[in-house]
């Protein structure tokens, strides 16, 4: 059930990568844009994430039951 | 009276035994038990009453501070357990208990058993600070134990919905007070172990005259201390810490500020990401500016080694067209030389030349010259050409000369 989820987190390390790497004075321009390109995707994937998250009901585990 | 004798104040005598009580230590923090009576509510909050037993009264005072944290509601007759110090009041010159904590009682029994067993815990650094593990703030599940229909509940869930949306909530509710409260919460504490949760949340009921008592449960707190996942209390009151606060990784006030350990907040994301676009665009923006720069420096490098090579041309122009000069004007020299001796060779050919040296021409009479003598006969007329004009004549004679 992780594999999904934690996704986020990662992918929020990715586009700290990103941003690391594009802030390098030595990473030439096409491949900054590249990336640039990625980090901006990653945003709105997340965005996105948040956004479908928002309609998410809690579970009760029925302890009872168990 | 005897005038040697130190006479004193009575205030100086009041503050001599203030200041030995208050030096006692077997005085200080001390349990008392005894029934209530003289009950007065004072002013600002304050508590005013007296403790006896069947031989004995003490007057109580218990300032607002301490009196906020009694969790019943205290009238004549009750009988009680009071944490206090002895203290004088010296304007009056009497003593009196100052009170910090006051219990039922059964329930102060309770206070000491529970002392006891802080103290045990504790020394087995059940409570250190080495053991607290941090929090996952970006977690994919939470797991929540809590009673059912709680205002905890909901606002724990509310709480961590609004931050951060994407962690799943798993509820296990349990009763929170009463005497099947510390096996169910840790009934369900233990299923809560089954779960793959980054933090588990245990919160009380809600409400302000509840019984806390459950989470003071040696067996759940043991529990606690070797839970899988790192725990978030959301129990005591902030004056009125559990046992269960005191072993959690991390310890909340109210179930909001529980949902606040246990989150990132949303916004928190989304202001990370401006910040994350505009370190991005101002990184391009440099590089852009960088390369502009970069070009137009090239540019004027450029610029300078083409007007360097067209400076370095003409200046060798004007050299070619010097050498050029010089050349031309050497070459009409010598030309000219040349023409002054041909003409000085050719005013030497100039038979007229010849006569003005002192030479003749002799021709015959129409005017032919005359290169040998045999050319002339004798009585022939001949013209005899010399320097400043002519002359007519006759032939006398002729003398061949003999070779």
């Amino acid at each position: 059930m992780s594999e999904e989820k934690k996704k986020f987190e990662d992918e929020l390390k990715r586009l700290d990568e990103i941003v690391n790497q594009i802030s390098s004075k030595s990473l030439p321009l096409d491949e900054s844009l590249k990336l640039y390109e990625e980090g901006t995707k990653i945003i709105s994937r997340l965005n996105q994430k948040l956004k479908d998250a928002e309609a998410k009901a809690e579970k009760i585990v029925n302890i009872e039951e168990k | 009276m005897n005038n040697e004798r130190t006479i004193y104040t009575v205030n100086d005598v009041n503050q001599h035994i203030k200041s030995l009580i208050s030096q006692d230590t077997s005085l200080k923090y001390i349990l008392v038990k005894g029934e209530i009576s003289n009950f007065k509510n004072g002013a600002a909050g304050h508590l005013y009453f007296s403790l006896k037993d069947k031989d004995s009264l003490i007057n109580v005072v218990m300032f607002s501070a301490y009196a906020q944290k009694i969790v019943f509601v205290p009238k004549n007759g009750d009988e009680v357990i009071v944490l206090a110090s002895v203290d004088v009041y010296a304007p009056r010159g009497s003593y009196q208990l100052f009170c910090y904590e006051m219990q039922q009682v059964g329930q102060g029994t309770l206070l000491v058993e529970l002392e006891k067993l802080k103290k045990k815990l504790q020394l087995e650094g059940l409570f250190d600070v080495s053991r607290k593990r941090s929090i996952n703030l970006y977690p994919h599940a939470i797991g929540v134990i809590t009673a059912k229909n709680s205002a905890a509940i909901k606002d724990i869930v509310t709480n961590i919905k609004r931050r951060y949306p994407i962690a799943d909530i798993y509820v296990f509710y349990s009763a929170v007070q009463g005497e099947s409260a510390p096996k169910e919460i840790l009934k369900a504490f233990n299923e809560a172990q089954k779960y793959d949760l980054d933090t588990l949340i245990i919160g009380r009921g809600g409400g302000s005259s509840e019984d806390l008592s459950a989470f003071n449960d040696e067996t759940l707190v043991r529990a606690i201390a070797n839970s899988k996942m790192p725990i978030i209390a959301a129990v005591g009151h902030e004056i009125d810490t559990t046992l269960v606060d005191y072993v959690a990784d991390k310890r909340a006030s109210t179930p909001t500020g529980a949902a606040e350990l246990a989150t990132v907040d949303r916004r928190e994301i989304e202001q990370h990401f401006q910040y994350c676009l505009d370190d991005m665009k101002e990184a391009i923006i440099e590089k852009l500016n960088d390369m502009r720069e970069n070009v137009s420096e090239r540019d004027k490098e450029l610029q300078e080694i083409f007007t360097d090579k067209i400076s370095g041309l003409k200046d060798n122009i004007e050299d070619i067209g010097l050498e050029l000069k010089e050349a031309l004007a050497n070459k009409l020299e010598y030309l000219n030389q040349a023409l002054v001796l041909r003409q000085e060779q050719l005013k030497a050919l100039n038979p007229r030349q010849i006569l003005e040296r002192g030479y003749s021409i002799t021709a015959d009479e129409n005017g032919k010259v005359v290169t040998n003598i045999k050319e002339i006969k004798k009585a022939s007329k001949i013209i005899t050409y010399i320097s400043g004009g002519k002359i007519k004549s006759t032939v006398d004679e002729i003398e061949e000369r003999k070779l």
